[in-house]
Protein backbone atom coordinates (compact mmCIF):
# COMPACT_ATOMS: atom_id res chain seq x y z
CA UNK A 1 0.00 0.00 0.00
CA UNK A 2 2.00 3.26 -0.69
CA UNK A 3 -0.01 5.35 1.62
CA UNK A 4 0.02 3.00 4.70
CA UNK A 5 1.36 4.42 7.88
CA UNK A 6 4.56 2.41 7.47
CA UNK A 7 5.86 4.46 4.59
CA UNK A 8 7.59 7.71 5.60
CA UNK A 9 8.08 8.86 1.85
CA UNK A 10 9.55 12.71 2.86
CA UNK A 11 13.24 12.38 4.64
CA UNK A 12 14.52 15.95 4.85
CA UNK A 13 11.06 18.14 5.62
CA UNK A 14 13.00 21.66 6.19
CA UNK A 15 10.59 24.39 4.89
CA UNK A 16 8.18 21.70 4.71
CA UNK A 17 4.39 22.58 6.53
CA UNK A 18 4.99 21.29 10.29
CA UNK A 19 3.18 18.81 11.82
CA UNK A 20 0.29 18.06 14.75
CA UNK A 21 3.22 16.58 17.36
CA UNK A 22 5.66 19.29 16.36
CA UNK A 23 3.23 22.56 16.75
CA UNK A 24 1.41 20.37 19.87
CA UNK A 25 4.71 20.03 22.01
CA UNK A 26 5.97 23.70 20.74
CA UNK A 27 2.64 24.87 21.97
CA UNK A 28 3.03 22.88 25.92
CA UNK A 29 6.51 24.69 26.21
CA UNK A 30 4.72 28.18 25.23
CA UNK A 31 2.08 27.34 28.16
CA UNK A 32 4.49 26.29 30.54
CA UNK A 33 6.79 29.66 29.68
CA UNK A 34 3.81 31.22 30.41
CA UNK A 35 2.84 29.68 33.07
CA UNK A 36 6.32 30.26 34.83
CA UNK A 37 6.21 33.98 33.62
CA UNK A 38 2.54 33.88 35.71
CA UNK A 39 3.46 32.42 38.86
CA UNK A 40 6.23 34.86 38.73
CA UNK A 41 4.12 38.10 38.81
CA UNK A 42 1.71 36.54 41.15
CA UNK A 43 4.83 36.06 44.03
CA UNK A 44 5.95 39.78 42.93
CA UNK A 45 2.27 40.81 43.47
CA UNK A 46 1.85 38.83 46.69
CA UNK A 47 4.69 40.07 48.38
CA UNK A 48 4.04 43.32 47.51
CA UNK A 49 1.08 43.48 48.80
CA UNK A 50 1.98 41.77 51.84
CA UNK A 51 4.85 44.59 52.59
CA UNK A 52 2.04 47.10 52.44
CA UNK A 53 0.10 45.28 54.65
CA UNK A 54 2.88 45.03 56.96
CA UNK A 55 3.72 48.73 56.43
CA UNK A 56 0.20 49.34 57.97
CA UNK A 57 0.55 47.28 60.89
CA UNK A 58 3.54 49.34 61.76
CA UNK A 59 1.43 52.49 61.91
CA UNK A 60 1.59 53.57 58.11
CA UNK A 61 -2.13 54.74 56.99
CA UNK A 62 -2.82 54.00 53.16
CA UNK A 63 -6.12 56.54 53.63
CA UNK A 64 -3.18 59.51 53.18
CA UNK A 65 -1.07 57.86 50.92
CA UNK A 66 -2.52 59.25 47.41
CA UNK A 67 -3.65 56.40 44.88
CA UNK A 68 -2.35 53.54 47.03
CA UNK A 69 -5.70 51.76 47.76
CA UNK A 70 -7.04 52.88 44.47
CA UNK A 71 -4.16 50.74 43.06
CA UNK A 72 -4.78 47.64 45.34
CA UNK A 73 -8.20 48.08 44.41
CA UNK A 74 -7.67 47.80 40.81
CA UNK A 75 -4.96 44.86 40.72
CA UNK A 76 -7.28 42.47 42.52
CA UNK A 77 -9.84 43.28 40.39
CA UNK A 78 -11.08 40.15 38.57
CA UNK A 79 -11.70 42.05 35.21
CA UNK A 80 -8.38 43.45 35.58
CA UNK A 81 -6.67 40.37 36.23
CA UNK A 82 -8.42 38.84 33.22
CA UNK A 83 -7.42 41.92 30.78
CA UNK A 84 -3.81 41.70 32.13
CA UNK A 85 -3.07 37.66 31.40
CA UNK A 86 -4.93 38.21 28.03
CA UNK A 87 -2.62 41.19 27.28
CA UNK A 88 0.70 39.55 27.96
CA UNK A 89 -0.41 36.38 26.05
CA UNK A 90 -1.26 38.45 23.82
CA UNK A 91 2.11 40.38 23.54
CA UNK A 92 3.99 37.10 24.00
CA UNK A 93 2.53 35.47 20.77
CA UNK A 94 2.99 38.76 18.72
CA UNK A 95 5.86 40.44 20.06
CA UNK A 96 8.17 37.19 19.44
CA UNK A 97 6.32 36.42 15.68
CA UNK A 98 7.38 39.33 14.43
CA UNK A 99 10.56 39.66 15.31
CA UNK A 100 11.76 36.37 14.98
CA UNK A 101 9.24 34.35 13.84
CA UNK A 102 8.30 31.90 16.49
CA UNK A 103 7.91 31.95 19.87
CA UNK A 104 10.39 30.34 22.26
CA UNK A 105 8.50 26.79 22.22
CA UNK A 106 8.16 26.84 18.24
CA UNK A 107 11.95 28.03 18.53
CA UNK A 108 12.53 24.74 20.68
CA UNK A 109 10.55 22.64 18.14
CA UNK A 110 12.45 24.30 15.19
CA UNK A 111 9.10 25.78 13.48
CA UNK A 112 8.27 29.20 12.12
CA UNK A 113 5.28 31.28 11.37
CA UNK A 114 5.42 32.65 7.67
CA UNK A 115 3.02 34.10 5.43
CA UNK A 116 1.34 32.47 2.52
CA UNK A 117 4.21 33.82 0.23
CA UNK A 118 7.05 32.79 2.59
CA UNK A 119 7.83 36.28 4.40
CA UNK A 120 7.85 36.98 8.17
CA UNK A 121 4.48 37.94 9.57
CA UNK A 122 3.71 41.59 9.63
CA UNK A 123 1.96 43.11 13.33
CA UNK A 124 -1.33 43.17 11.72
CA UNK A 125 -1.07 39.39 10.04
CA UNK A 126 0.07 38.70 13.55
CA UNK A 127 -2.79 40.21 15.59
CA UNK A 128 -5.14 38.83 13.10
CA UNK A 129 -3.69 35.40 13.60
CA UNK A 130 -3.94 35.48 17.43
CA UNK A 131 -7.56 36.93 17.28
CA UNK A 132 -7.94 34.06 15.20
CA UNK A 133 -7.16 31.56 17.78
CA UNK A 134 -10.63 32.56 19.46
CA UNK A 135 -12.84 30.66 16.92
CA UNK A 136 -10.25 27.72 16.96
CA UNK A 137 -10.42 27.28 20.46
CA UNK A 138 -14.12 27.92 20.26
CA UNK A 139 -14.79 24.65 17.85
CA UNK A 140 -13.10 22.52 20.71
CA UNK A 141 -10.26 22.04 19.19
CA UNK A 142 -11.25 21.01 15.95
CA UNK A 143 -9.57 23.98 14.45
CA UNK A 144 -6.42 22.39 15.91
CA UNK A 145 -7.08 18.97 14.47
CA UNK A 146 -7.74 20.45 11.03
CA UNK A 147 -4.13 20.62 10.26
CA UNK A 148 -4.15 17.14 10.13
CA UNK A 149 -6.29 16.56 7.03
CA UNK A 150 -5.27 19.80 5.56
CA UNK A 151 -2.76 19.97 2.66
CA UNK A 152 -0.85 22.72 4.09
CA UNK A 153 -0.85 21.78 7.21
CA UNK A 154 -2.72 24.93 8.05
CA UNK A 155 -5.00 25.27 11.58
CA UNK A 156 -7.92 27.60 11.54
CA UNK A 157 -6.08 30.47 12.74
CA UNK A 158 -3.54 29.54 9.95
CA UNK A 159 -6.30 29.62 7.07
CA UNK A 160 -8.18 32.74 8.68
CA UNK A 161 -4.64 34.89 9.20
CA UNK A 162 -3.08 33.75 5.73
CA UNK A 163 0.37 32.19 7.33
CA UNK A 164 2.28 28.45 7.35
CA UNK A 165 4.00 26.75 10.05
CA UNK A 166 7.02 25.18 8.64
CA UNK A 167 10.60 23.12 9.84
CA UNK A 168 13.09 25.34 9.45
CA UNK A 169 15.92 22.52 10.65
CA UNK A 170 16.89 19.86 8.51
CA UNK A 171 13.63 17.35 9.90
CA UNK A 172 14.36 14.08 9.51
CA UNK A 173 11.67 11.15 11.25
CA UNK A 174 13.19 8.89 13.33
CA UNK A 175 13.19 5.46 11.65
CA UNK A 176 13.56 3.71 14.76
CA UNK A 177 10.82 5.34 16.70
CA UNK A 178 8.42 5.34 13.76
CA UNK A 179 9.25 1.28 13.20
CA UNK A 180 8.43 0.80 17.60
CA UNK A 181 5.26 2.77 17.40
CA UNK A 182 3.83 1.15 13.87
CA UNK A 183 4.82 -2.46 15.38
CA UNK A 184 3.34 -1.47 18.96
CA UNK A 185 0.10 -0.82 17.12
CA UNK A 186 -0.30 -3.68 15.08
CA UNK A 187 0.45 -6.32 17.63
CA UNK B 1 44.21 23.31 99.02
CA UNK B 2 42.75 19.70 98.10
CA UNK B 3 44.39 17.50 96.06
CA UNK B 4 41.98 18.49 92.73
CA UNK B 5 43.20 22.15 92.71
CA UNK B 6 46.69 21.45 93.02
CA UNK B 7 45.95 18.99 90.12
CA UNK B 8 44.16 21.71 87.89
CA UNK B 9 47.46 24.03 88.68
CA UNK B 10 49.31 21.86 87.51
CA UNK B 11 47.80 20.63 84.91
CA UNK B 12 47.82 24.74 84.07
CA UNK B 13 51.38 24.68 84.34
CA UNK B 14 52.06 21.75 81.75
CA UNK B 15 49.42 23.68 79.26
CA UNK B 16 51.29 26.71 79.67
CA UNK B 17 55.03 25.21 79.25
CA UNK B 18 52.90 23.37 76.36
CA UNK B 19 51.81 26.13 74.46
CA UNK B 20 55.03 27.70 74.68
CA UNK B 21 56.75 24.92 72.99
CA UNK B 22 53.82 25.26 69.88
CA UNK B 23 56.38 27.01 67.87
CA UNK B 24 55.90 26.64 63.65
CA UNK B 25 58.89 25.16 61.82
CA UNK B 26 58.74 23.24 58.33
CA UNK B 27 59.66 19.76 60.04
CA UNK B 28 56.95 20.25 63.12
CA UNK B 29 54.04 21.60 60.42
CA UNK B 30 54.99 18.49 58.57
CA UNK B 31 54.45 16.30 61.16
CA UNK B 32 51.52 17.86 62.55
CA UNK B 33 50.25 17.63 58.80
CA UNK B 34 50.67 14.08 58.72
CA UNK B 35 49.18 13.32 62.13
CA UNK B 36 46.31 15.26 61.28
CA UNK B 37 45.26 13.37 57.81
CA UNK B 38 45.90 10.46 59.45
CA UNK B 39 43.62 11.03 62.37
CA UNK B 40 41.46 11.93 60.27
CA UNK B 41 41.79 9.78 57.58
CA UNK B 42 41.68 7.05 60.28
CA UNK B 43 38.32 8.04 61.78
CA UNK B 44 36.66 8.39 58.54
CA UNK B 45 37.86 4.80 57.85
CA UNK B 46 36.79 3.27 61.16
CA UNK B 47 33.49 5.15 60.57
CA UNK B 48 33.00 3.42 57.23
CA UNK B 49 34.22 0.03 58.70
CA UNK B 50 31.71 0.41 61.21
CA UNK B 51 29.37 0.83 57.98
CA UNK B 52 30.73 -2.13 55.79
CA UNK B 53 30.30 -4.03 58.88
CA UNK B 54 26.76 -3.73 59.82
CA UNK B 55 26.17 -4.00 55.57
CA UNK B 56 27.92 -7.37 55.82
CA UNK B 57 26.24 -8.46 58.71
CA UNK B 58 22.85 -8.16 56.34
CA UNK B 59 24.15 -11.62 54.68
CA UNK B 60 22.93 -14.58 55.61
CA UNK B 61 26.66 -16.09 56.29
CA UNK B 62 27.26 -18.21 59.01
CA UNK B 63 29.07 -15.59 61.93
CA UNK B 64 32.33 -16.59 63.05
CA UNK B 65 30.90 -16.82 67.13
CA UNK B 66 28.77 -19.49 65.64
CA UNK B 67 31.50 -21.76 64.67
CA UNK B 68 32.98 -21.13 68.09
CA UNK B 69 29.75 -22.29 69.90
CA UNK B 70 30.19 -25.10 67.29
CA UNK B 71 33.18 -26.29 69.14
CA UNK B 72 31.49 -25.85 72.37
CA UNK B 73 28.20 -27.23 71.44
CA UNK B 74 28.59 -29.19 68.46
CA UNK B 75 25.08 -30.31 68.64
CA UNK B 76 23.47 -27.36 68.62
CA UNK B 77 25.01 -25.70 65.30
CA UNK B 78 26.26 -28.77 63.23
CA UNK B 79 23.49 -28.19 60.51
CA UNK B 80 24.04 -24.26 60.42
CA UNK B 81 27.89 -24.95 60.32
CA UNK B 82 27.87 -28.54 57.93
CA UNK B 83 27.77 -26.71 54.85
CA UNK B 84 30.93 -25.59 55.54
CA UNK B 85 32.15 -29.12 56.82
CA UNK B 86 31.19 -30.24 53.97
CA UNK B 87 33.99 -27.78 51.89
CA UNK B 88 36.23 -28.23 54.21
CA UNK B 89 36.25 -31.90 53.17
CA UNK B 90 36.05 -30.90 49.46
CA UNK B 91 38.66 -28.47 49.42
CA UNK B 92 41.98 -28.66 48.82
CA UNK B 93 44.96 -28.84 51.41
CA UNK B 94 46.34 -25.28 50.21
CA UNK B 95 42.37 -23.89 50.35
CA UNK B 96 41.98 -25.41 53.91
CA UNK B 97 45.37 -24.15 54.62
CA UNK B 98 44.80 -20.53 53.68
CA UNK B 99 41.27 -20.57 55.39
CA UNK B 100 42.54 -22.41 58.49
CA UNK B 101 44.94 -19.28 58.94
CA UNK B 102 42.45 -16.47 58.14
CA UNK B 103 40.76 -18.69 60.86
CA UNK B 104 43.26 -18.32 63.38
CA UNK B 105 43.61 -14.62 62.67
CA UNK B 106 40.49 -13.69 63.62
CA UNK B 107 40.10 -16.46 66.27
CA UNK B 108 42.86 -15.23 68.44
CA UNK B 109 41.79 -11.84 68.54
CA UNK B 110 38.75 -13.32 69.66
CA UNK B 111 40.88 -15.41 72.26
CA UNK B 112 42.81 -12.10 73.37
CA UNK B 113 39.63 -10.27 74.12
CA UNK B 114 38.09 -13.43 76.41
CA UNK B 115 41.66 -13.46 77.98
CA UNK B 116 41.73 -10.10 78.50
CA UNK B 117 37.87 -10.05 80.14
CA UNK B 118 39.10 -12.83 82.60
CA UNK B 119 42.33 -11.18 83.31
CA UNK B 120 40.83 -7.92 84.26
CA UNK B 121 38.51 -9.39 87.42
CA UNK B 122 41.79 -11.57 88.44
CA UNK B 123 44.18 -8.39 88.04
CA UNK B 124 42.07 -6.48 90.81
CA UNK B 125 41.34 -9.51 93.26
CA UNK B 126 44.85 -9.91 93.16
CA UNK B 127 45.46 -6.34 94.19
CA UNK B 128 42.86 -5.90 96.79
CA UNK B 129 44.91 -8.77 98.33
CA UNK B 130 48.00 -7.22 97.70
CA UNK B 131 47.37 -3.95 98.62
CA UNK B 132 47.05 -4.60 103.17
CA UNK B 133 50.48 -6.63 102.74
CA UNK B 134 52.32 -3.55 100.70
CA UNK B 135 51.06 -0.75 102.88
CA UNK B 136 52.75 -3.03 105.80
CA UNK B 137 55.47 -3.36 104.55
CA UNK B 138 56.15 0.22 103.39
CA UNK B 139 55.51 1.46 106.41
CA UNK B 140 58.84 -0.06 107.98
CA UNK B 141 61.24 2.55 108.69
CA UNK B 142 64.01 0.82 107.22
CA UNK B 143 62.73 1.03 103.87
CA UNK B 144 61.67 4.75 104.31
CA UNK B 145 64.29 6.42 101.88
CA UNK B 146 63.68 3.53 99.26
CA UNK B 147 59.61 4.33 99.17
CA UNK B 148 60.38 8.14 99.44
CA UNK B 149 63.30 7.42 96.29
CA UNK B 150 60.53 5.32 94.56
CA UNK B 151 57.52 7.87 95.35
CA UNK B 152 59.87 10.50 94.03
CA UNK B 153 60.12 8.30 90.72
CA UNK B 154 56.71 7.63 90.40
CA UNK B 155 55.81 11.08 90.65
CA UNK B 156 58.34 12.84 87.79
CA UNK B 157 57.14 9.47 85.66
CA UNK B 158 53.61 10.76 86.11
CA UNK B 159 54.17 14.29 85.55
CA UNK B 160 55.94 13.53 82.56
CA UNK B 161 53.27 10.87 81.47
CA UNK B 162 50.81 13.72 82.01
CA UNK B 163 52.56 16.33 80.12
CA UNK B 164 53.34 13.99 77.08
CA UNK B 165 49.27 13.10 77.22
CA UNK B 166 48.65 17.34 77.08
CA UNK B 167 51.32 17.77 74.63
CA UNK B 168 49.28 14.96 72.55
CA UNK B 169 46.18 16.57 72.94
CA UNK B 170 47.39 19.67 72.24
CA UNK B 171 49.02 18.50 69.50
CA UNK B 172 46.30 16.33 67.66
CA UNK B 173 44.05 19.09 67.70
CA UNK B 174 46.16 21.54 66.21
CA UNK B 175 47.18 18.52 63.45
CA UNK B 176 43.70 17.85 63.23
CA UNK B 177 43.25 21.43 62.28
CA UNK B 178 46.26 21.94 60.31
CA UNK B 179 44.77 18.80 58.41
CA UNK B 180 40.91 19.85 57.86
CA UNK B 181 42.61 23.63 56.61
CA UNK B 182 44.68 21.45 54.25
CA UNK B 183 41.77 20.02 52.65
CA UNK B 184 39.54 22.44 52.49
CA UNK B 185 42.18 24.65 51.13
CA UNK B 186 43.31 22.09 48.49
CA UNK B 187 39.18 21.90 47.70
CA UNK B 188 38.32 25.65 47.29
CA UNK B 189 41.92 25.86 45.25
CA UNK B 190 40.19 22.93 42.91
CA UNK B 191 37.21 23.99 42.61
CA UNK B 192 38.96 27.75 41.81
CA UNK B 193 40.62 26.52 39.59
CA UNK B 194 38.02 24.46 37.90
CA UNK B 195 35.45 27.51 38.11
CA UNK B 196 38.42 29.82 36.35
CA UNK B 197 39.88 27.27 34.20
CA UNK B 198 39.20 28.84 30.42
CA UNK B 199 39.39 25.48 28.77
CA UNK B 200 38.23 23.15 31.45
CA UNK B 201 35.02 25.53 31.44
CA UNK B 202 34.76 25.39 27.68
CA UNK B 203 34.56 21.50 27.82
CA UNK B 204 31.75 21.35 30.75
CA UNK B 205 30.22 24.24 28.52
CA UNK B 206 30.51 22.15 25.32
CA UNK B 207 29.30 18.97 26.56
CA UNK B 208 26.41 19.91 28.49
CA UNK B 209 25.39 22.48 25.70
CA UNK B 210 26.21 18.97 23.00
CA UNK B 211 23.59 17.06 25.39
CA UNK B 212 21.39 19.29 25.68
CA UNK B 213 21.56 20.19 21.98
CA UNK B 214 21.19 15.88 21.48
CA UNK B 215 18.13 15.75 23.82
CA UNK B 216 16.52 18.72 21.86
CA UNK B 217 17.14 17.31 18.51
CA UNK B 218 15.93 13.62 19.31
CA UNK B 219 12.82 15.38 20.48
CA UNK B 220 12.38 16.97 17.08
CA UNK B 221 12.99 13.53 15.60
CA UNK B 222 10.41 11.46 17.60
CA UNK B 223 8.14 14.75 16.62
CA UNK B 224 8.41 14.76 13.55
CA UNK B 225 8.25 11.34 13.19
CA UNK B 226 4.84 11.28 15.24
CA UNK B 227 3.37 13.89 12.44
CA UNK B 228 4.22 11.89 9.57
CA UNK B 229 2.83 8.67 11.20
CA UNK B 230 -0.31 10.67 12.33
CA UNK B 231 -0.73 12.35 9.26
CA UNK B 232 -0.17 9.00 6.75
CA UNK B 233 -2.38 7.21 9.34
CA UNK B 234 -5.58 9.70 9.02
CA UNK B 235 -5.05 10.32 5.19
CA UNK B 236 -5.01 7.01 4.25
CA UNK B 237 -8.21 5.97 6.38
CA UNK B 238 -10.03 9.44 4.73
CA UNK B 239 -9.03 8.20 1.70
CA UNK B 240 -6.99 11.29 0.71
CA UNK B 241 -4.17 11.88 -1.47
CA UNK B 242 -0.50 10.84 0.14
CA UNK B 243 1.51 13.46 1.51
CA UNK B 244 4.44 12.69 -0.84
CA UNK B 245 2.00 13.67 -3.74
CA UNK B 246 1.74 17.31 -2.41
CA UNK B 247 4.45 19.23 -3.46
CA UNK B 248 6.81 21.07 -0.81
CA UNK B 249 6.66 24.56 -0.49
CA UNK B 250 9.31 26.44 -2.47
CA UNK B 251 10.37 29.01 0.64
CA UNK B 252 13.79 30.42 1.08
CA UNK B 253 13.63 29.09 4.71
CA UNK B 254 16.97 30.47 7.36
CA UNK B 255 17.97 26.87 8.95
CA UNK B 256 17.80 27.06 12.76
CA UNK B 257 20.07 24.90 14.87
CA UNK B 258 18.72 22.53 17.58
CA UNK B 259 20.43 24.59 20.58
Amino acid sequence: MANSPEHTPLINLRGYYAGFMSRLLAFIVDVLFLTIVFLFIGWFVSITLALLQNLSILGVDFDNLPYVTKIISVISDPYFISVFIFSIIFIYYTFFTIFSGHTPGKALMGLRVISTKGKRISFGRSTLRFIAYIPTLLSLGIGFFWLIIDDQRQAWHDTLAGTFVVYTWEARPDENFLKNITTDLHD
Amino acid sequence: MNNKENKKIHNQDLSTSVSYRRETGGFKSLSRFLIGTIGLGLEEFSERLDKWEQRSNEFDITSSSEIINYQDQPDKTINSSSLYMESIKSDSLRENLRFALIGLLIDSQDRIEATSRIMQPIGSTLYRITRPIINTVSRIPVIAPIRKGYSSLVERGEDEFNRLILLGRIEYQKSHQIAEIAIDDTFEETVDYLATNQEIQELIQSQSVGFAGEVVEEIRERAVSTDNFIDSTVRSFLKRKPRSEIPTPQFDIESTKSV
